[in-house]
């Protein structure tokens, strides 16, 4: 199992979320392991939060660290169309995910395979026919 | 503030009364089977003052402890009146959840303590002093068990009985043992004591540690690497009581249908016969308060039942964490008999209502209340021990 | 009242031993211990008695008793109210409907009600609409399942339905009371017939409205053994949406926006500490970059594409407002809200269940009121400032009420309670302060309260408050106290 520290903000809280439905499947592990990369996640309009893998550490802080590995940025309603299942090449064509320091292309997709299949897992919890909708 | 000096209680107890302070705004969730909101209280529905459900005793324990209230003969009756089922802590949703049945067992330690345990539940106490079992009956160490099972006094699997099992009733021991011989398990049985769960239950911690220590001690001399008991209660209390009181089990603790299963999940195991072997076809199932409510220990026996070819399982409306009580638990049995059979005759009713024509349950407690309260009622059903089902079956 | 001698104690319990059997009559410490106070730092007062009726008679038989006696009586369900409004504040005999006058009387599928007996709770209610009245729904606060459905009516509570429908004193279509001297008197259209009939309880006018003579009383004019609640047709598509907010005057236009476009359930606005709490962190600390405050939208539509049409209105109110003030605000799913923050939020849309930061400790208070939606910005920076004054975690809760007619704001304090009372009560004292200022109206309102609101409002107003009390309880005893009268 990953190490995490336990963030105490809210997109944070959503990151460890996040990468704890991997984790809790044992698909977490192999992807980090002697990752030793800082990726800082924008939600456009809130805030940073920089993830840094260390071993089987991952510490997630409410802050853009400096000298990053890369940063992505994107907003709450592309995170939501992520986990509803479009694809993140798409959503970067159309300038919904913005990515600095795109030429560590392996980190990139690293990343997005850390990452996207996460939202995926979040999106099928809360799926649109999930626990909250009733029709 | 003043506070009482609760120095004197045991450290598990200390700390639960603690909690009472910061914990719990009544906020009622404990009374009903949450967002089932079924009746799952037997004391509260009962007796129906705040003093009688979950919080209602959180409130006199903190009325104690901050000397807002006194001792008196009578505030043993809220605090002794609940078979300690835990459907309570089932339905909280606050921090405390999972500490509610410690708080009560810790108030009745208190009580013990303070002004002494009713007259009825005083006896459990004696009477396992001076005959290792809460029953009165002579003490047996077992030796004509290994002797007419041809046990050997070390094996990789301990079957502690229960003194429930062992004196009241032994149809379902020698279901277990015979069971347990039909899938080649390797396991022997032990020179058993008490294994302090009605002690524990009643606030009588005495003579606890000294009974944990000497199960231990027996079980170690097999070299088992397993104990299996056919006892929700000494399962609850191996499980979670011994390391509460200091006293490493150092072995896997399962009960029967844990066993069960994993054996019958091997391959080249004998096959259970259709029907259970004995024309039970409908059954349903009661979910010891001990196995459920205060482990969480809901599938196995069901998993178990499903094994037996042509058994129908039908669910009465409450089972798993809105279950209903046998009534029996919490030296309710000893201590408030007519209440115990009337909890339990509520149960056996909700059994008779879903057409099943066996009610089974996975604990000799349980099936010693509900059997009474079916005789008492008549309904026909007939009240058997999981262990029994697949005795028939094997 | 006086303290009743032994001799008249034990005349007055058999009195009641007789009315309602000596098992449901308790005057033993320990079972009175228990009504002696509630969650809030509201003063503890015992009781001599607790009774548990069954039966309207019991009810008048009791009243009776009280008349005669001078004792008080005190109507209790849950003492859920968070106001101390079952403390009995001069003793006497608390009245405990939960446990045995709690039944659904009638569920009339066509008028839409539910007349209920005054122990009925939340969960139950629930549970029976799903089992047996599946197309008709009632709607829910945050409060905790086993709570009145009926107190929380009489005392003008809030639910998942208020942006579209207000408060739930206006969903009441009658009562059947007994007054003070035993008197069974039925308001509201089920006025009509000498008995009682389940199907006339359809409406509250057009006769003179004497119901204002009962719902927010706090049980001061007479005791309620009867309740019609309006329940509504359950939509076939019910969902919910989350919105996230930076800046406080930025949330309550947000807020009132979302109110006037009439296509949301409700609107309910915590401080994002709230949402912290809910998934697992009992003392969050609000760092700068953080939104201030997130929004629970519960929606219901007719048809998918009845959905959409709102979303799409919700969606434009939400760029309005970011126009407006440079894109603070955000919305999503909360299904996906849920998944990532954590599955902890869950319980604030699935109702009645419970909201876990207000179990979180032994002790909880708060300042509720209705209050005039422009000034709600003001209401929460201020009230962030005096939860960071006292260091308790910010807990604001706020509505929008009937498309913004009205709005709701209650600032909450989860306390230990025999560690933290005093410094939660002080900062209790400024909130009341700050809302009276900004032209709040408490509500459900302890007795201290009420006692310093008197020093705000028309005397004429308490005069008239005054002898309507003295004419519908002349003898001061139903539930005495409340209000300091």
């Amino acid at each position: 199992m990953t190490d995490f520290n336990e963030p105490q903000d809210i997109l944070g809280i959503g990151i460890r979320n996040l990468l704890g439905y991997r984790d809790s499947r044992g698909e977490l592990e192999p992807l980090i392991a002697n990752w030793e990369k800082t990726v800082v996640v924008e939600v456009a309009g809130m805030y940073p939060v920089t993830l840094r893998f260390h071993g089987k550490e991952i510490r997630i802080e409410p802050s853009a660290a400096a000298g990053f590995d890369l940063k992505v940025t994107m907003s709450i309603e592309t995170m939501a169309a992520l986990s509803d299942g479009s694809g993140p090449l798409l959503e970067f064509l159309k300038g919904r995910v913005k990515v600095e320091k795109m030429w560590h292309l392996g980190t990139l997709l690293r990343f997005l395979k850390i990452i996207v299949p996460a939202l995926r897992i979040a999106g099928e919890r809360g799926a649109y026919h999930g626990k909250t909708h009733r029709s | 503030m003043e506070f009482a000096d609760i120095s004197g209680l045991s450290q598990p107890s200390q700390e639960a009364l603690k909690l009472v302070l910061d914990r719990c705004i009544k906020c009622n969730t404990c009374k009903y089977a949450y967002k089932e909101f079924t009746p799952t209280c037997p004391s509260g529905e009962s007796f129906k003052f705040e003093s009688y459900w979950a919080s209602g005793r959180i409130r006199i324990a903190r009325g104690l402890l901050t000397k807002r209230l006194e001792w008196t003969e009578d505030i043993l009756h809220p605090i002794f009146a609940c078979t300690t089922c835990g459907a309570c802590k089932d339905s909280c949703q606050a921090p405390q959840k999972d500490r509610i049945v410690d708080i009560i067992e810790a108030l009745r330690e208190f009580a013990v303590k303070s002004v002494g345990a009713p007259a009825r539940q005083a006896r459990l106490d004696q009477l396992v002093v001076e005959h290792h079992n809460p029953y009165g009956n002579a003490h047996s160490d077992n030796a004509d068990i290994r002797a007419k099972y041809h046990l050997k006094p070390t094996a990789s699997v301990v079957y502690f009985i229960g003194c429930t099992s062992n004196y009241r009733q032994q149809r379902l021991r020698d279901a277990t043992l015979s069971v347990l011989q039909k899938l080649g398990v390797d396991f022997t049985v032990v020179d058993e004591r008490c294994c302090g769960s009605p002690l524990i239950r009643t606030g009588q911690l005495d003579l606890v540690p000294g009974l944990m220590r000497h199960n231990v001690g027996e079980i170690a001399k097999t070299g088992a690497k397993i104990v299996v008991t056919s006892c929700a209660g000494c399962y609850r209390t191996m499980k979670q009581d011994f390391a509460k009181y200091g006293v490493g089990i150092g072995v896997e603790v399962l009960h029967t249908t844990e066993l069960i299963n994993r054996e019958l999940g091997k391959a080249g195991t004998k096959r259970l016969q259709q029907g259970g072997g004995a024309g039970a076809t409908t059954v349903t199932y009661h979910d010891p308060c001990h196995l459920g409510h205060h482990i969480g220990l809901f599938e196995p026996p069901r998993d178990l039942l499903a094994r037996i070819p042509g058994v129908e399982l039908v669910e009465m409306p409450r089972n798993r964490t809105a279950s209903w009580c046998c009534g029996a638990g919490g030296g309710v049995k000893i201590g408030y008999p007519d209440w115990a059979l009337r909890v339990a005759g509520e149960r056996v009713e909700e059994a008779r209502r879903t057409g099943a024509g066996t009610l089974v349950s996975t604990c000799p407690f349980c099936k010693t209340n509900l059997s009474d309260a079916n005789a008492q009622a008549g309904t026909g059903l007939d009240v058997v021990d999981l262990v029994e089902l697949i005795d028939r079956a094997l | 009242m006086e303290k009743l001698t032994d001799r008249k104690r034990s005349e007055i319990k058999g009195r009641l031993e007789g009315i309602f059997g000596p098992e449901n009559v308790t005057d033993k410490v320990h079972d009175l211990f228990p009504y002696s106070y509630d969650a809030t730092e509201c003063e503890p007062h015992m009781p001599d008695f607790v009774v548990l009726p069954e039966y309207v008679d019991q009810v008048v038989a009791v009243v009776k008793l009280a008349s005669e006696s001078g004792v008080p009586l005190v109507p209790y369900i849950s003492g859920n109210n968070i106001g101390g409004l079952t403390i009995p504040e001069r003793g006497g005999i608390v009245v405990d409907f939960s446990k045995r006058m709690n039944r659904i009387l009638h569920v009339h599928e066509s008028h839409m009600y539910a007349i209920l007996e005054p122990g009925v709770t939340f969960g139950q209610l629930k549970k029976h609409l799903d089992d047996h009245h599946p197309g008709l729904r009632y709607s829910y606060p945050f409060a905790p399942p086993f709570s009145g459905a009926v107190g929380n009516a009489m005392l003008s509570g809030m639910n998942n339905m208020s942006c579209a429908h207000g408060s739930m004193g206006d969903w009441i279509n009658g009562v059947e009371v007994v007054l003070h001297d035993g008197t069974v008197a039925r308001v509201g259209s089920c006025f009509l017939g000498k008995e009682f009939r389940p199907d006339n309880w359809h409406s509250r006018y057009p006769m003179p409205d004497l119901l204002g003579m009962f719902v927010n009383w706090q049980g001061m004019t007479g005791i309620v053994t009867k309740c019609a609640v309006q329940l509504w047709p359950r939509r076939p598509i019910e969902t919910a949406y989350v919105g996230i907010a930076y800046g406080f005057e930025t949330t309550a236009e947000l807020m009132r926006e979302l109110g006037r476009a009439e296509v949301i359930d409700d609107i309910s606005a915590v401080s994002v500490e709230v949402a912290k709490m809910s998934v697992g962190i009992p003392t969050p600390i609000k760092i700068p970059e953080e939104p201030d405050f997130a929004l629970l939208v519960p929606v219901s539509a007719l048809t998918r594409k009845h959905l959409e049409a709102k979303y799409e209105i919700i969606q434009d109110v939400f760029a309005k407002v970011n126009r407006k003030h440079g894109n603070k605000t955000f919305i999503t799913k909360f299904d996906t809200f849920a998944s990532l923050v954590g599955e902890g939020v869950r319980a604030f849309y699935d109702l009645p269940g419970v909201v876990t930061p207000l179990v979180e400790y032994s002790g909880l208070t708060w300042f509720g009121s209705y209050a005039p939606p422009e000034h709600l910005g003001t209401l929460f920076e201020k009230a962030n400032a005096i939860f960071h004054k006292y260091n308790f975690p910010a807990f604001v809760y706020s509505k929008i009420m009937k498309s913004g007619h009205y709005g709701i704001f209650r600032s909450i304090i989860r306390y230990k309670k025999d560690s933290e009372e005093d410094r939660a009560h002080r900062a209790m004292e400024e909130f009341f302060d700050l809302g009276v200022e900004h032209g709040c109206i408490p509500y459900k309102a302890p007795v201290w309260m009420c006692e310093r609101l008197k020093e705000h409002i028309d005397p004429n107003w308490l005069e008239l408050f005054k002898r309507v009390k003295g004419l519908m309880d002349p003898k001061g005893i139903l539930n005495p106290g409340r209000w300091g009268v």
